[in-house]
């Protein structure tokens, strides 16, 4: 945690980025379990993380989401996110009875991956949009990593679903004149920053469209956290716009979700 | 706690010597990049503590070699103290390449050459790239080269072969032959006194600094951020915060570019 000034509230660092859980393919350095995951986050300097279960991303959901239940139960500094697919084939419950079963689970957030080398479903089908509609009725802070869509179907489906919190994640340092254009027409569109990071580019972000279109991450276990942490340390922002983006956005999301 | 990364986690500037080794300059037509003027990127130097940045105009990889050399000499007249120049030479005008170095060497302010093969597209080890390595041979100049895993025109193969051929050639490898080449880079860097690996990278796997460090020493790696593509907070942390010692972090920082460099 980052002091300020007195008088100023600390920076608390919670990565929205994060996946938790042995991965198939770990970098030599990859934290492997969740001791290590909290080890890398200390060094780092982050509080909290909200974490998918590597299962649930690269084996199916459904067993992913159970052991990401059972790992935040052990891990308090870590919250469950939930990878969730349409209802098509009857491989997780209705939209409906879902959001129900997160918010007995206590999980307040969910990502999609609809890509090929993913999950495989169309976000434009009927029983994609019956699902976004359950968690935009709920608030549901809700993850898509930028590679497994476009920012055309992230504007769409963030005009269909106003209130739905979409968050991009892997956003990249190259992105300004794709992502602008989506940010000043959805505000419900978010960009997650582990990979944002063009010189001042998270310093215009902030003072074009405000510091809650921004939210700190990391992509930890792959991917070095003080990287990210030190963008939004030295960001020529000021230090209430740092707070926001680097955890206090994400708790107020999570936290609004209703669930 | 390590010195230096106790002064990131607070946000301050780093207080070591820092020379950051590979660096741009200006409006690049592929993506916005706000933060790209000399000044500007001067003033993210203060901001995290680098005391000196190379840099290579984005006109001259993209475009007007010459042109874009231009710019890095008026940019390098501004800020004399803080920036060096790199000469980009584009072998696709090989008549101009000797006059265009002893142009920028008389002129000062530069001290190495910067070959983009991806680019302008050419091969490092190509023929048109002879009077280039023999140039930089024969006056002594590092060269900084965009080095990239899988690429005909600046993979392993090339380089190694570049290194081969011109052992007295002082041959910096930038971004180390990413998105995936480490093994290779630190291979080259093993095998050949004069190979260097630089830092700049986009995305930084954990743990990777400290690999390259357990696999050829911290002598023979330079910090470079990329910037302005990257900001050079990030960039630095990826060494800041990497589980080496301070005394290694100090040499991949500045140490070694000071003395590769001469300042």
């Amino acid at each position: 945690m980052a002091d300020g000034v007195r008088g100023e509230q600390p920076i608390s660092f919670f990565d929205a980025h994060c996946t938790v859980g042995r991965l198939a393919v770990p970098p030599p350095w990859a934290p492997r379990s969740p001791e290590g995951l909290l080890g890398a986050m200390n060094h780092a300097g982050v509080e909290r993380a909200l974490v998918c279960h590597s299962q649930s991303l690269e084996a199916h959901p459904a067993v992913g989401n159970e052991r990401v239940v059972e790992v935040v139960a052990a891990w308090p500094r870590l919250a469950g996110c939930w990878v969730v697919l349409p209802p098509t084939t009857g491989e997780m419950p209705p939209p409906e009875q879902l959001v129900e079963a997160m918010g007995a689970a206590g999980v307040r957030a969910v990502r999609l991956c609809p890509s090929g080398g993913r999950h495989q479903f169309p976000l434009g089908s009927a029983d994609a949009a019956r699902l976004l509609t359950a968690l935009d009725a709920r608030r549901v802070p809700t993850l898509i990593d930028l590679g497994e869509t476009s920012w055309g179907e992230v504007e769409r489906i963030a005009k269909a679903h106003p209130h739905l919190p979409l968050i991009v994640l892997n956003t990249g340092y190259r992105v300004a004149r794709t992502a602008y254009p989506v940010l000043e027409a959805a505000e419900n569109v978010r960009l997650e920053i582990s990979h944002y990071q063009g010189c001042g580019l998270l310093r215009e972000g902030v003072e074009r469209f405000g510091p809650g279109r921004f939210l700190f991450g990391t992509g930890l276990p792959q991917f070095e956290p003080g990287c990210a942490v030190a963008t939004v340390l030295y960001a020529e922002i000021p230090h209430e716009a740092k707070r926001l983006v680097a955890g206090a956005t994400l708790e107020a999301l999570l936290q609004g979700a209703e669930l | 706690m390590s010195d230096v990364l106790g002064q990131m986690r607070a946000g301050q500037p780093v207080r070591c010597r820092v020379v950051d080794g590979h660096g741009h300059l200006g409006l690049c037509p592929n993506f916005h990049v706000p933060d790209h003027s000399a000044a500007a990127m001067v003033a993210r130097m203060d901001a995290v503590g680098i005391d000196r940045l190379c840099i290579s105009s984005h006109t001259a990889l993209y475009s007007d070699f010459v042109a874009g050399n231009d710019e890095t000499a008026a940019a390098v007249e501004a800020f004399p103290e803080r920036l060096l120049g790199a000469v980009v030479l584009n072998p696709h005008y090989p008549d101009e390449l000797a006059a265009e170095l002893d142009r920028r060497l008389d002129h000062g302010g530069f001290g190495l050459i910067k070959l983009h093969p991806t680019l302008q597209k050419f091969g490092l080890d190509s023929e048109a790239c002879e009077p280039i390595w023999r140039e930089a041979e024969r006056r002594g100049l590092p060269v900084l080269v965009h080095s990239w895993a899988g690429s005909p025109e600046c993979g392993a193969e090339a380089c190694d072969r570049v290194a081969t051929a011109h052992p007295d050639v002082r041959l910096i490898l930038g971004h180390s032959l990413a998105p995936s080449g480490t093994d290779d880079a630190c291979r080259l860097a093993a095998t050949h006194a004069h190979v260097y690996l630089d830092t700049a990278t986009s995305a930084v796997a954990i743990g990777q600094i400290a690999t390259m460090v357990d696999r050829i020493g911290p002598e023979k790696i330079l910090y470079g951020s990329d910037m302005p593509f990257l900001d050079p907070a990030p960039q630095l942390a990826k060494v800041v915060y990497a589980r080496i010692s301070d005394g290694d972090k100090r040499k991949i920082l500045g140490g070694n570019a000071q003395r590769l460099f001469g300042f």
